[in-house]
């Protein structure tokens, strides 16, 4: 899946620089980044983080989700870019880099995926290879039918589908919502920014935290402050108000991205190497 | 299938506070569901964690 996702992305970038008209654009935005970016960049990785990482899971889910609130720095260096050569230009360049630097990362995916290929022809099935896991650790292990069959996974789904409602339904409206408010673009687009660089340590930090005590009650208490944080936002445009609660938001939100995967991981984990992860 | 399941939030959220945006020309209601949403996600969740400390999830 990361080699092609890889092409894909790399192709949409390239073809970006050919584009000539607005349906283009759209099918290569579509059809080539998004759903290029799409196919690898999240799930293929989240699963190898869930299958390498044990001891730290969480701590790995919270690097690994630090990734899009610290490329932030880079916005000012693709706007240079595009001033300087051109928007063309630009895509060229970005799918040479997303290639140059995606390939080796795509290979090294490969190689963990294979050793775990590895392992179950060596157990001579799955179902051979979760028993074996079943004995080696006290997280309980579950094949995906196993997993689908519990009330839990579907409770927990379901929360993270609102919860996902939620931020998204925030940050698509957010610079709207300000400048609704009479804030001029320009300090929303700021304050939206803010708000993602608030998140990036707060995802390493919860994620950190996750390993120390039962991150189950760590999410609860972060789903408990997003709603609150996001009713004040909603009611009130007053500086005082709003920006503590913008803050809270940022943390809950950032806290949340880098739990759920790693909360959710032992319960539905396929055969994985039990590989310490040591930070 | 989680994902699957998740990004169906991902779509209605924005969706949904568009929409009711467009209707009343205010985010207040919107983001007013959008806490009751998080208070529903924290009550699954609180579900979620009660099944797990009350019996340790087995396989069936």
């Amino acid at each position: 899946m990361p080699f092609i996702d890889l092409i894909i992305c790399s192709l949409g970038f390239l073809s970006l620089s050919f584009v000539d008209s607005l349906s283009m654009l759209y099918a290569v935005i579509i059809l080539g980044v998004v759903l290029g970016s799409s196919l690898g960049h999240t799930m293929p990785i989240s699963v190898l983080i869930a299958k390498v990482f044990r001891e730290r899971r969480s701590l790995a889910f919270g690097i690994f989700r630090m990734g899009p609130g610290i490329s932030g720095p880079l916005v000012p260096a693709v706007g240079w870019m595009i001033a300087s050569w051109g928007w063309r230009s630009t895509a060229v360049i970005s799918a040479l880099i997303i290639f140059a630097v995606g390939l080796p990362m795509a290979f090294f995916i490969y190689g963990i995926y294979r050793s775990e290929e590895l392992e179950i022809a060596r157990a001579g099935s799955v179902d051979a290879m979760v028993e074996a896991a079943r004995q080696r650790t006290d997280d309980p292990q579950f094949t995906l039918g196993e997993a689908l069959r519990h009330r839990v996974f579907w409770y927990f789904s379901s929360a993270m589908a609102l919860r996902h409602m939620v931020t998204e339904g925030v940050s698509v409206h957010f610079v709207i919502l300000l400048v609704d408010r009479g804030w001029s673009t320009e300090a929303a687009s700021s304050l939206l920014g803010l708000s993602a660089l608030i998140g990036a340590p707060a995802r390493i930090g919860m994620g950190w935290l996750g390993d120390l005590p039962d991150k189950r009650k760590l999410m609860i208490g972060l789903l408990g402050a997003l709603s609150f944080s996001v009713l004040l936002m909603g009611q009130t445009a007053q500086v005082l108000i709003f920006t503590p609660s913008m803050i809270v938001y940022s943390l809950s939100y950032g806290g949340l991205a880098s739990l759920q995967e790693s909360r959710f991981a032992p319960t539905t984990s396929a055969p994985r190497r039990l590989r310490r992860f040591r930070a | 299938m989680s994902w699957s399941v998740q990004t169906l939030g991902t779509f209605v959220g924005p969706i949904l506070a568009g929409f009711l945006y467009d209707l009343t020309r205010s985010y207040a209601i919107a983001f007013g569901i959008f806490s009751i949403a998080s208070l529903g996600a924290h009550a699954l969740g609180k579900k979620t964690a009660i099944r797990f400390f009350l019996r340790q999830l087995k396989p069936r």
